[in-house]
Parts: C-alpha cells; structure tokens; sequence
C-alpha cells in the first residue's frame, strides 16, 4: 500500500530529526537546532499524507471509516499527534532539546507497526460510529500530550540527578532547559492532555451508550482508562492545589504514563473485554 | 471533633488520597474476571481463596460496598471542599477590596510606580482610567478616601467558580448513575420477525422479567455482510437493521428501522440493536414401516407435529433439540461445534397412544442410523432451513442519562475554563505627594504567571508613556 510506504518514509525522517536534536544538543547551535525544527515537520507532513491515504483508501474499501479500528492504525495515529503535540510546544516554548527525547518515540512507535499487518479491516457494525471517530482521536491526543510529559519528566529527573552531582552546567546540561522550566513543561503537557483524556472518555461511554445502551460496563480498557484518569488528576491536585513539585510530580508523571501504556498496549495482550481490536 | 472530621472531610490530602487508592483497587477488578459463574472461580482459586475473596467482593469489586464506600467518601470530600471555599470564593467576585494599603500594594512581585507634576489628582485619575482601557482593562469599582483614589480591575473573576462548578459536576454524573441504578433497568428480548412482544427479561436482580405498557413489533429484519473480492459474502457483518413499530393501546405509534448504533426510543425507553439469529426450520420425513410416506413435517426446535398411524391413533413427535453441528464431546455428551449445518441432528421425542414415550436421534447425513426401532415407524431430517429470523434487542430505562450527560458536559467546560481563564487583579492608587501625585500600579494572578507577567508590563509601558509630563 502507498500509505504505508509513505508511514516508512517518516519513520526515516523522525530517526533522522532525533539524530540532529542530538548534534544541537552536542553542537549547541542554534542552525542546528532548526533544521531538527524543520525536518521533523517535513516528518508530520509525510505521516499526515500517509494518514489521508490510508483513510482515502478505507473509503474506497468501501468500509467507509477513517481506519482506526487496529492496532496498526491505533499506533501509526498514535505516533502523528505525538509529534504533532510536540511541534506545538517547541513553536510556542521555544524549547528544541526536548526533541531529541520525543522523536525516538515516534520513531519507536512507527517502527514496530512495520511488523504489523497494514490490512485495512472492516468495522464489525457497532464500531461504524462517530463516536468512535471523536473517541479515539480525543484519547490518543490525550496519551500523546501525556508521552511528552513523560519525555519531559524524565529529563528533568535527569537533570536534576547531574545538578545534585554539582554538574548542572556542564556538557549537555548547558542545553538542557532549566529543571523549573521542565517541571512547568510537563506540567503544561499534562494539563493539554487531561481535557483531552476527559473527553476521550465521555465520548467512549457516550459511544457505548448508543450501541450497547449502557454507558459504563467496567470493561478492562474503560476500567484502565479512567485508572489513568485518576491518576492524572491526582497528579494536577498534587501539583497545582496542594504545590507538590520538582521529583515527587515528575515520578507522577512517568508513572501515569507507564498507566497510559498498559490502558493502550497491556489490556487488549493481557486482559480480556469489549476493546479486543485495539 | 466535628472541626477535626471536617478538616479531614475537606482535605486535598484526602483527595490525593482516594484517587490513588481508587485507581490501584480498580486495578484488581481488572485483573479478576468480573460476575462470574462462582463454579468458575472455586475452579480458579480454590475453595478457601475463593471465599476469601468473595467475602471482600472481588467478584464484583465495583459494587462491592466498600468500593461504593470510596466513591461516597469522594463525593463528600468533594462537598466539603466546595463548601469551604464558596464563601471566600463569593467574595472574591461579588464584594472584591477595592481599597490596599500601600504596604499591601508594594508587596506584590508585579507592580510599578509613577508620579506626575503637572496634573491635577482628578485629571490624574483621568489618565489612569484611559491607560487602563487602552491596556484592554477596564475600571470596575472606584473610591476617594482621604484625598486618594483606589481603582480596581480585573479580568475572568468568574473563572473562580469554574473550580465549583467542575467539582459539582462530578457529583451530578455520581447522582446520575445512582438514580440509574435505583429506578431504571435493563433487560433483552428476541422478537421474531413478522410478531410483537411486550415482556423483557431482566438482567440483573434475579432475572426477572418486566411487561412494558406496549408492544414492539418487528416487521422486517436485515443482515449485511461484507463481501469479499469476488463480491461473496465473507460471513462478517457489515450491518444489522430490525424495522420496528411500537402499539401503544392496540394503536401504532411509532415506526423506525434501527441499526446497531442508531436506537429506537419511546417513553424514555431504549431499543438497542444487539444481535440477531435464525430459528431453523427442520423437515422431518415420516414413513411407515412399508416405506410409504406418511408426510413432511415442518418444525422448530421445541415444537411438535401429529400424526395418525394404521390404528388410526395418534402419534405425537417433538423435536427436543437439534444440533446443527453435532459431536460428542470428551464426556460424551451431544454438543454442536458451530451453528454451521455440518451435521445436522434432531433429538426427538415419539407419544404414541400406547406405552411410554421413546427418544431417538435422527441425522440428515446418516440416515440409516438406527433408532428406536419399537415406533415401527421411519423418521429421517430430511432438510434444514434457515427458517425464521429474529431480532435481538437490548432494553434500557435509565432515568440517570441526562444528568450524567450534563455532568460530563460541565465537567469538560469546567476542565478547559479552570485550565484556560485565569483571574487577573489590578489594583491602582493614586495619592497626593507633596506637589505630584504618585501612581502605584499593582496586580496578580490566580495561575499562569508568566503570561499574566507579559500583560503587566504591557500595561506598564502604556501607563509610563500617558503618565509622562510634557513640560519636563
Ligand atoms: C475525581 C474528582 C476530581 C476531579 C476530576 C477534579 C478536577 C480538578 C481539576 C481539573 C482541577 C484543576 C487543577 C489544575 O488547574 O491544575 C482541580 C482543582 C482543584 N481541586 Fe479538584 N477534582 C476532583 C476532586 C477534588 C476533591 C475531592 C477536592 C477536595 C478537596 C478537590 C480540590 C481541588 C482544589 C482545592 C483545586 C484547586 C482549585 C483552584 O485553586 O482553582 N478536587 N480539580
């Protein structure tokens, strides 16, 4: 299929942008930094067109949704609004060094979909829903957000590690953003995805209040998700009601992020319910 | 003591709390599959492990009452929370102090200081009022005290109660799914193509069943499947359609054909599409011990045919079950793989007016099986339709949707408003210096400093330049 040659092209991209994010961070210089800059976005437009045939393609298959009911789709969607989220942070916080911790995960994600079969698989009827369209999309902009967090948290885990060893300006920490300004860029990552993981939730319970007329059935995945849920806003209490901050917001974060993982990836492997497919 | 339990009932400390042991206790519920056969489970864990478990509701860990017990606790510590901070929130908006100190005023980390000679105290505050407004602010309340002005303006003040109003909204959705779960329920039936029903049978509390006030009908039933390339049908289905009508007091009231997520509606309750099946239709073949044929009869599983036999008395046959697939499995029992005619078998039952009744298997592939040779008579399955088609229908009453629905709605406007509309404060005084008049110019913000610190040295640049004299 076009689209997933047009997948594996970006995947070359994103590996490509992580190695210049490294060399800015070793070099230190600002042209450096702005070909990782735009290179990565040249990345986006490529998974952007791949995305669009995929879904062109779903429409000719006659199943007439945007493909997003399997793994592979989950995982190639999953790694655009990583990147996508991250784009938008760089553009507004002018932070490039976090890059070179966000496109290998990118990168990773497409990566193991190429062991993945592509095959476009048609919905079984109570998946041919628009619901399911808002629910997946708002969830999956929900665990992006919330993978960047996680990038950022471990950076400044990090960075913190090294300034408690006396060398907080040295080598590549000089690069690396304050640790205050890690803590506040995860912080803001989380507070992108939180509304975003909201919604992804009520528009799921919505969607299985249309099929199935109950909204709330305390499957694996629902279970997992508001799991995750939870976790998060107790991270948000935490940080912004009760002024935790530094180390004890950034295991938080990771943590919530290893949740946001087992709700994506362990629950269809390991646990048994409704949400088989994806 | 009530001061102490309120402290703890109000508490974020609490709220952290719970949500951390929400997420790790629903975690087991995940992990131990949920309202199983309790056979399965003594199977799983063992006779002591199960009764353990069971005492401490594992196996139905979401409505155990202990699970309950959190969530309430979560409710009220959510109530509490609120009610300890409305009253200082209600000020904040409805009657904020207009009038600082000076000490007060030069605290904050955002401020600036002018003076001005060649205005007067009133021409000054003029200048203030429109450097203000060119600074997109605008004055809400002022007040002379002591040959001084104290302004004061702000921004987004109602984004205080987006903190109220997305914590009521939690317990909305909690008030919702409890009203559901005391008056509403939830049931299926399976109405025949071309038939009405008017009794569901209910899921939970002991599989009662319910009689509606009205009969649905479903007039037609439809399957698609997906077709592979060759345009066949793969077995997959694309789509599930029952046209139903509903008959009110023998009156038709309503008609919609519903798919699997496009439901039917009426008087508040659902109709769900949620499966489908076939009733097959089997042709029994009768013969007499001549081979002549007595007739061709046509039955479902769990009906029965007559028949008069050579003593013109009558023979009754039933068909007690049938098995598309048939096998036997390891402990020997009948059981059919797939719904697929493979091996079609009909366990039937013979009454004939003399002696006990006799039951026999027949088998459409095999049929010189012997069987119970005492009825003299020769039964053979001699075809399998797929017969009559019905529809399967989920039932839902659930009186708690709107309110979860408007719940889920003010809670994500809630999120966004907390998340997106800070409150900013601006407080301004303006007092006699000898022969200037001094300006001070203070602010702050509920959350997002840095952007609120850009705002500030905005308006400081605006006030700087308005404020300067033209005579210097
Ligand atoms: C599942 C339940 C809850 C949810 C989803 C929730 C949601 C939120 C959210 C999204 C925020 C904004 C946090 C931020 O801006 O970073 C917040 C703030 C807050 N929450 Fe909750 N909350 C919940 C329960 C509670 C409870 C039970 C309390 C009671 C102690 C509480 C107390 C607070 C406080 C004091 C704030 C700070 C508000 C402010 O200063 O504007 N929350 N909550």
């Amino acid at each position: 299929m076009i689209s997933s040659k047009l997948f594996g092209a970006a995947m070359i991209i994103y590996i490509v942008a992580a190695l210049i994010y490294i060399t800015y961070l070793a070099l230190k210089s600002e042209k450096v930094g702005n070909l990782a800059t735009v290179i990565t976005i040249l990345g986006l437009c490529v998974h952007t067109a791949a995305l669009i045939t995929r879904t062109v393609a779903s429409y000719r298959q006659g199943i007439g949704q945007p493909p997003f009911a399997n793994l592979y789709s989950s995982m190639v969607f999953f790694s655009w609004a990583i990147i996508l989220t991250y784009i938008i942070l760089e553009l507004i916080y002018k932070q490039k060094a976090i890059g070179a911790f966000v496109t290998p995960i990118a990168f990773i994600l497409l990566a193991v979909t190429t062991l993945l079969s592509d095959q476009i698989e048609p919905l079984v009827p109570a998946l041919q829903s628009n619901w399911l369209l808002s629910h997946v999309v708002t969830c999956f902009f929900g665990y992006a957000a919330f993978a960047v967090a996680c990038g950022i948290s471990i950076m400044y885990l990090v960075r913190i590690h090294y300034e408690g060893m006396g060398m907080g300006n040295t080598g590549v920490m000089q690069i690396l953003p304050s640790s205050e300004l890690l803590d506040e860029l995860a912080y803001k990552a989380i507070v992108i995805g939180f509304p975003f993981l909201t919604i992804g939730i009520i528009t799921g319970a919505a969607w299985a209040n249309y099929a199935w007329g109950s909204y709330w059935s305390w499957d694996p995945k629902e279970t997992w998700s508001l799991i995750t849920w939870f976790v998060y806003a107790a991270f948000l209490h935490a940080r912004f009601a009760a002024g935790w901050k530094g180390r004890r917001t950034a295991v938080l974060s990771i943590i919530g992020f290893l949740f946001v993982l087992f709700t994506y990836l362990g629950v269809s492997w390991l646990l048994s319910g409704l949400h088989s497919y994806a | 003591m009530i001061k102490k339990i309120t402290k703890f009932l109000s508490s974020l400390r609490l709220t952290i709390s719970l949500l951390i042991i929400l997420a790790f206790t629903s975690i087991a519920g995940t992990l131990i599959q949920q309202q199983q056969n309790p056979a399965i489970y003594v199977q799983q864990f063992g006779k002591p492990l199960y009764k353990v478990f069971q005492a401490l509701g594992l196996f139905d860990l979401y409505h155990s009452w202990w699970f309950m017990s959190l969530l309430a606790l979560l409710a009220l510590n959510l109530l509490f929370c609120s009610l300890k901070r409305l009253p200082r929130d209600l000020k904040l908006i409805f009657s904020p102090k207009v009038k600082l100190t000076e000490e007060e005023l030069k605290s904050f980390s955002s401020q600036g200081k002018f003076s001005t000679s060649s205005r007067s105290l009133d021409q000054t505050l003029e200048t203030v009022l429109d450097s203000l407004k060119r600074s997109g602010f605008s004055c809400k309340q002022k007040i002379k005290d002591e040959g001084a002005w104290h302004i004061f303006s702000e921004k987004g003040k109602f984004s205080r109660l987006a903190f109220h109003v997305t914590h009521l909204s939690i317990m909305l959705i909690f008030a919702g799914a409890i009203l559901g779960a005391a008056k509403g329920f939830s049931g299926y039936v399976n109405i025949m193509e071309g038939s009405r029903e008017n009794t569901i049978v209910l899921r939970s509390g002991g599989q009662g069943s319910k009689q509606l006030d009205f009969a649905v009908e479903c007039r037609k039933f439809e399957v698609t499947y997906y077709k592979d390339e060759s345009g066949n049908d793969t077995g997959r289905p694309k789509d599930y359609k029952s046209l139903l009508a509903i008959h009110d007091h023998g009156k038709e009231v309503l008609a919609k054909e519903i798919e699997v997520n496009d439901p039917l509606s009426y008087e508040g309750i659902y109709f769900y599409q949620s499966s489908f099946g076939e009733i097959p239709q089997l042709t029994i073949t009768v013969k007499t011990p001549q081979a002549d044929l007595v007739g061709n009869f046509a039955v479902e599983e769990g009906g029965s045919f007559r028949f008069v036999d050579k003593d013109n008395e009558e023979v009754k046959v039933r068909l007690l079950r049938y098995f598309p697939d048939f096998t036997m499995n390891q402990s020997g029992q009948a059981v059919s793989r797939s719904n697929t005619p493979n091996n079609p078998a009909a366990f039937l039952e013979i009454t004939s007016a003399h002696g006990q009744p006799v039951q026999t298997w027949v088998f459409q592939r095999f049929p010189d099986f012997p069987h119970a040779a005492q009825t003299g008579y020769k039964y053979s399955l001699t075809s399998t339709n797929s017969g009559k088609k019905f529809t399967g229908l989920q039932v839902v009453w659930d009186p708690g949707v709107p309110l979860v629905w408007t719940g889920c709605i003010i809670l994500v406007i809630g999120i966004i408003v907390i998340f997106s509309v800070p409150h900013y404060r601006i407080w301004i005084s303006i007092s006699d210096k000898g022969k200037s008049r001094e300006v001070i110019v203070a602010g702050n913000t509920n959350k997002n400093k840095p952007s609120f610190q850009n705002t500030f040295s905005k308006i400081i640049t605006v006030f700087k330049s308005n404020l300067a004299d033209r005579t210097k």
